[in-house]
């Protein structure tokens, strides 16, 4: 079993509500789509060994999956880095590819390609999951200030790359 | 229980256009993932079984040592032999130093709950 004998009810009320987020923000975070399935796994069997797992209908409950989300997707890119140096093969850099599956959004996906994983990382847990800048700061290790200038420089950045003539605008 | 947002202000501007488009274009990446996700009980499953690995494996951790304390408690085992049991009767006082008994009977104290740790790790 794992460690913290989870509440396994409310494990199955809490992992339907936040699996498909979860994937989502894996899928859209890290470069290696390969590893999404095993990232997804790792991300909830440490939710699961962890104490949050006897409480998951907490309301911290998600930002700490969030934060071992984000913990998870780190951890990926800097073993790829590893791997990337030991191999020598820079000739072959990480792609993101996301795939176009909704025609209307090609725009702004490409705009937000264009930021920094951080950025976009910020702004996922801001307007897809509502979190406030506490919780953000929590689940980022940054300080609840830092992440509301962090998100207005990216809604900034994205914003100029959208709507290029109202740059003076924010 | 409510949840309190404070310093979002771009969350309650209804005029956000780009908060909007931000959130219906998260929106559609979590509906696409609705069908893709894992079924629960695959998830407890390797989740258990990755936690057995982890139990076993601090397990073995501990197994590796066994060689060195088997021999540990074997030589204090005959340290307190020799210097408690066998030197008396046999006369053979000069040989027995008084941090054999201590030593002797530390090492099997030790061994014996080193044992019992690791019977349990293994089985519990």
């Amino acid at each position: 079993m794992p460690q913290a004998d989870p509440d396994v009810k409310g494990f199955e009320r809490f992992y339907a509500t936040t699996a498909p987020s979860i994937r989502a923000y894996l899928l859209r975070h890290c470069s290696d789509r390969n590893a999404i399935d095993d990232l997804f796994q790792t991300t909830y069997s440490k939710f699961l060994g962890s104490r949050m797992a006897k409480t998951p209908d907490a309301v911290e409950a998600k930002a700490y999956l969030y934060r071992i989300a984000s913990n998870v997707i780190a951890d990926h890119g800097r073993s790829l880095q590893r791997a990337a140096r030991f191999e020598s093969s820079a000739a072959e850099p990480t792609t993101r590819d996301h795939g176009p599956t909704h025609l209307e959004s090609i725009e702004l996906r490409d705009a937000l390609a264009n930021l920094s994983t951080r950025e976009q990382q910020l702004l996922w847990l801001v307007y897809a999951e509502g979190f406030s800048h506490k919780e953000v700061g929590s689940i980022m290790k940054l300080s609840h200030a830092s992440v509301r200038v962090l998100t207005f420089r990216a809604r900034k950045k994205l914003k100029r790359i959208l709507m290029p003539s109202e740059d003076s605008n924010p | 229980m409510r949840r309190f947002r404070s310093n979002s202000a771009p969350l309650r501007d209804p005029q956000d256009a780009l908060g909007l488009a931000l959130r219906q274009e998260f929106s559609r990446d979590v509906a696409v993932q609705r069908d893709q996700v894992p079924t629960l009980q695959s998830i407890l499953l390797v989740a258990q079984f990755e936690a057995r690995i982890r139990h076993r494996s601090r397990a073995d951790a501990l197994a590796a040592w066994t060689g060195p304390l088997l021999f540990c408690t074997v030589a204090g085992l005959f340290a307190f032999w020799w210097s408690r049991l066998a030197a008396t009767p046999l006369n053979l006082a000069d040989l027995t130093e008084p941090w054999m008994e201590a030593t002797g009977l530390a090492a099997l104290l030790f061994g014996m709950a080193f044992g019992w740790t690791r019977r349990l790790l293994r089985t519990g």
